[in-house]
């Protein structure tokens, strides 16, 4: 398998699931199954200038970056994004970090996609 | 605990992946029945299977903001049956978060990360012993 990935590493889910390609996939498509609708909850709530569905919404991200082996980088901007004070209003500062965690979760589902179709070619 | 050697575990939390790699890591690290539930009204509702012990989430409503989030489930649990433990999740770190848990009768309170697994392991592990302990000590002290 390609472990040349730029958002995540693949040595904790291989870790979790014992390098099981089964259990491997299994979790690969509960992420792929989950995440693109968050990251449409994320784009509502960037519309609605809506902080605390933002905030939430990341809330609910931030396990499963751990899980799939995301840089802890941007599970550090997800937790500034989740512990803004949104008080202060709808800053272009939390858009900005929105809109590059909007693009980081959609690149993790791209690079798990290819992993799970190469899984699913080397175990046919 | 049950009739049989295996801990029932409910494990309540409406992210799917956290869920499921949880349930990973319990079927391969000990012997447990488990049963996975996504809201808290669906564990409520499934208390007649006699967990023996419940993991839940602190936050089952962040997004279904209608859904019963976890301290509400955490007290339905205990009006139920007082005795089953309940450790609670979160994602936050928080003294606060933790501090309600505990006056909602909670055994422990759990950060997600990298180490959760472990520590709840050593702390279902810790309940089983003091239960056993509580067991063996009435036994000797209805003998006295």
């Amino acid at each position: 398998m390609n472990d040349a990935t730029t958002y995540i590493d693949l040595s904790n889910l291989k870790r979790l699931t014992k390098s099981d390609p089964s259990l491997m996939m299994e979790l690969i498509t509960v992420y792929l199954e989950q995440t693109p609708t968050m990251i449409q909850v994320i784009r509502q709530s960037l519309a609605d200038k809506n902080g605390e569905l933002l905030k939430a919404t990341i809330h609910k991200m931030i396990p499963s970056l751990n899980i799939m082996g995301v840089d802890p980088g941007y599970e550090r901007l997800a937790r500034k994004v989740q512990e803004y004070d949104y008080s202060k209003g709808f800053t272009s500062e939390v858009e900005d970090m929105a809109l590059k965690l909007e693009q980081i979760f959609t690149g993790i589902c791209v690079e798990l996609q290819q992993v799970f179709e190469e899984l699913q070619k080397e175990h046919k | 605990m049950s009739s049989t050697s295996k801990i029932k575990l409910f494990l309540v939390d409406d992210d799917p992946i956290f869920l499921k790699s949880l349930e990973i890591e319990f079927l391969q690290h000990g012997d447990f029945a488990i049963e996975t539930y996504p809201t808290g009204e669906l564990c409520v509702q499934n208390l007649e299977n006699q967990p023996d012990v419940i993991i839940l989430d602190f936050h089952l409503n962040g997004i279904e903001q209608d859904a019963m989030n976890g301290l509400e489930t955490l007290d339905k649990i205990k009006a139920f049956n007082e005795g089953i433990p309940v450790i609670m999740l979160s994602s936050q770190d928080k003294i606060e978060v933790a501090v309600e848990c505990m006056h909602h009768k909670a055994l422990d309170y759990v950060v997600k990360s990298e180490t959760a697994f472990f520590r709840l392991q050593k702390m279902i592990n810790s309940a089983f012993e003091m239960k056993k302990m509580a067991k063996e000590l009435n036994w000797y002290v209805s003998r006295m």
